[in-house]
């Protein structure tokens, strides 16, 4: 496979005629195409267009209602409740996120909690939005079920991802981060050049750990035991529990208070049902925004200046090296694989 | 000293801001653009009253001045508004801001079929250019990147004593780390030529400099004098100046250049709303001393940040750059405290030393730069004069 350098323009443009071209409409296929090439330009790849073949499989499928306008259900003035209607997941968090910036204006803060969506994407989109008005921006979602509870032998939870940008008087504070060791997308390049897994990523369906990526990805296919392990990995030594828990959080705070379909309920029967949480918070309510981002940024500063170990290139901190992707990205262009871009334009 | 934070530009230069220009190249769409950046977070409409039916030098010097606004470090990217027919023509500033590397877009008022199509398509230019502008961060830059625009207004006996005296230490430590001050208004120097001359790096600067302030005294001189109870004053003192305690120009212009430093050479002279060159040191800009005039054609020189003296209190603020205002007299200090940055009539009041008050103000100066609003930016100050030489055909 060669990879070739493609604009962030002309991908984004190309992105938004396969989804057009393919019975979205315009407008949500230009922000879907947004958010896929904002992960490509950042060297996320696994959430980049290569989803893109994926979304127009669910709509056939029946799983995206590609008209579909979400509706608020609840709403306070610092929260909300949301249905997605089955509508795109970019489309329907875009909106849940530009709510809640909306009401944090006045309110200072706001969040929203929103279900039955499909797949949204990078999280860290959506949490940097708030960044621009001096916001803490959160985002987090759960998906498909393939991550083991600790000391469970059943995939009960999605790799659930909590993004959370906090501004700084430099570049922000921007984490975004899977609740399980590895994503599926891991697993995946394994199978592709046929390595064994590394201990610690994932177990097979007796509970021992995997080394077989090929049939780690049949079991996820045929729904059987065995699956991906939280963060910190098995059992409690290294703090699996702790992984466990954040994933629990994330679908407690999405599916909980929405109502909705938890990770293991998600993608039964016509509906991905897809839950989200949204967050944002003005900086202002805690002082004068520019001594609170400096302190911030002094901070983070500190931290990356402190002592590394020898050998190592840096003390990196959270979207430093996105950010720095992203920038290359755009003067140079997005490098991907040839093959997916003629498919892309096959698609159109 | 604190460390300093800006946005390095694709030409190398650095910003302190980070905006989107809505910049209308004739009067008549000023509205337009208003309407196009109003609702949007981080982009800036900037209103002006030139663009058409101007002839030579005044046809010129409106063009450099949109131009090199838009070249500021603090504008990253630019969408123009025309209308259609006007003198300038809105793809001739698009092409001459892009050729240094910035994102610019026109869009032409009359071909997109009125105010809300254009507001319309105006927007969603300048939505897509403030999300990329949001994904650049600031870092690390040296001071040398600085280009300090110092300007006096509503002066009075304070200015001349203590906040000129004091902006002019700034100067001077700006100068040493290879920084750039741009010094103007020609009319407020009258009577230092000799005291300008000697801080000239060569003759050519010197005589450059000495020629413009002659001119201005000949203008100034052309027109009768406003009379204060029954005497005549001169025309290059306002009435509020004399009412403060400047009763000559020769004591107006002696505070007005000590914000220029004391050591920093004078490398060059340039003209309203000229780029200066990159030499560090003290620039001359040959300007009016009208405030608003001269502070547009400090940021269209370079200014990315803007010292303004004030002794009887002006709220006056730009669209682009921060102009940060410092007062030496208390009465003021109280009476405007939100329009006053920085507060330095302890220098006065309670004999603070002139070297502590500078090093307190260029603390807040880095903050300013790193992102700290001023006064006129929290109150939404877009103040915004071009300087016209010919009457209007």
């Amino acid at each position: 496979m060669r990879d070739i350098r493609i604009s962030f323009n002309d991908l984004l443009e190309l992105s938004a005629k396969v989804l057009e071209k393919n019975g979205f409409p315009r407008s949500k296929s230009a922000i879907a195409a947004r958010v896929l090439v904002e992960a490509d330009a950042r060297g996320i790849h696994s959430h980049g267009v290569v989803r893109l073949k994926r979304y127009i499989f669910e709509k056939n499928q029946g799983f995206i209602d590609p008209n579909a306008e979400p509706a608020i259900l609840y709403e306070t003035p610092v929260s909300l409740v949301i249905d997605g209607n089955k509508g795109l997941g970019q489309h329907v968090s875009i909106f849940a996120m530009q709510k809640c910036i909306k009401k944090a204006q006045t309110s200072h803060i706001c969040f929203a909690s929103v279900r039955n969506s499909n797949h949204f994407g990078i999280a860290g989109y959506y949490s940097e939005l708030a960044q621009i008005h001096d916001m803490i921006g959160i985002s987090m979602t759960n998906t498909y079920p393939l991550v083991l509870p600790t000391n469970g032998l059943q995939p009960m939870l999605g790799t659930n991802p909590i993004a959370v940008c906090i501004p700084s008087l430099a570049a922000p504070f921007n984490l975004d981060m899977a609740t399980s060791v590895v994503p599926r997308g891991k697993i995946e390049v394994y199978q592709r050049s046929a390595k064994s897994l590394p201990k610690g990523w994932a177990l097979d369906e007796y509970g021992k750990p995997a080394v077989n990526a090929s049939k780690v990805i049949q079991n996820f296919n045929n729904h059987s035991n065995g699956g991906l392990l939280p963060l910190g990995g098995d059992g409690e030594m290294y703090g699996g529990h702790k992984g466990f828990g954040l994933a629990m959080l994330v679908d407690l705070l999405s599916a909980g208070l929405s109502l909705g379909q938890w990770s293991r309920e998600t993608y039964t029967e016509k509906a991905g049902g897809v839950c989200h949480f949204f967050g944002a918070i003005r900086i202002d309510a805690f002082g004068d925004p520019y001594e609170i981002k400096a302190h911030v940024h002094q901070i983070i500063d500190k931290v990356c200046k402190s002592t590394k170990i020898d050998g190592r290139e840096k003390i990196y901190f959270h979207g430093e090296k996105e950010m720095a992707t992203r920038a290359l990205s755009y003067r140079d262009g997005i490098p991907l694989p040839s093959e997916l871009l003629e498919e892309l334009r096959g698609l159109c | 000293m604190k460390n300093l934070y800006g946005y390095r530009r694709v030409d190398g230069k650095v910003g302190f801001r980070n905006l989107t220009l809505v910049m209308p190249s004739v009067a008549c769409v000023n509205h337009v653009a208003e309407l196009i950046a109003s609702s949007i977070s981080g982009a800036v409409a900037v209103h002006h009253e030139v663009g058409c039916a101007q002839i030579g030098a005044d046809y010129q010097q409106s063009f450099r001045t949109l131009l090199n606004t838009a070249l500021n470090p603090n504008v990253g990217a630019v969408l123009i508004v025309g209308l259609g027919c006007e003198r300038i023509d809105p793809s001739d500033l698009a092409k001459e801001i892009s050729a240094s590397g910035k994102r610019v877009e026109f869009i032409v008022v009359q071909e997109l079929g009125g105010t809300m199509p254009a507001v319309d398509a105006g927007k969603k230019i300048v939505i897509e250019m403030t999300e990329q502008l949001a994904k650049m961060h600031r870092q690390e830059v040296p001071f040398s990147s600085i280009v300090l625009g110092v300007e006096c207004g509503a002066s009075d006996f304070s200015s001349s004593l203590s906040s000129n005296p004091a902006v002019g230490y700034i100067a001077d430590m700006i100068w040493q780390n290879g920084g750039r001050v741009i010094l103007s208004e020609t009319t407020e120097v009258i009577g230092t030529e000799e005291i300008l001359a000697k801080r000239c790096i060569n003759p050519a600067v010197a005589t450059k400099l000495t020629d413009r302030i002659k001119r201005m005294v000949e203008y100034s001189k052309s027109e009768d004098r406003d009379e204060i109870e029954g005497l005549a004053i001169p025309n290059n003192i306002s009435p509020g100046n004399v009412r403060g305690g400047l009763t000559t120009i020769e004591e107006k212009s002696l505070g007005a250049i000590s914000k220029g430093g004391y050591f920093c050479p004078i490398v060059g002279v340039v003209d309203y709303a000229e780029l200066i060159g990159q030499t560090p040191g003290l620039w001359f800009m040959d300007s009016p001393g009208y405030d608003p005039e001269c502070t547009t054609g400090l940021v269209a020189s370079g200014s990315t940040l803007v010292l303004f003296t004030t002794g009887l209190g002006t709220p006056l603020g730009n669209p682009i750059t921060p102009i940060i205002k410092v007062t030496g007299n208390r009465l003021t200090a109280i009476k405007m405290q939100e329009d006053i940055d920085i507060d330095v009539s302890d220098i006065l009041e309670d004999g603070a030393s002139l070297e502590d008050k500078a090093a307190a103000m260029f603390d807040i100066l880095i903050d300013i730069a790193n992102g700290k609003q001023t006064q006129s930016e929290k109150l939404g100050y877009h103040d915004f004069g071009i300087t016209r030489i010919g009457p209007r055909l």
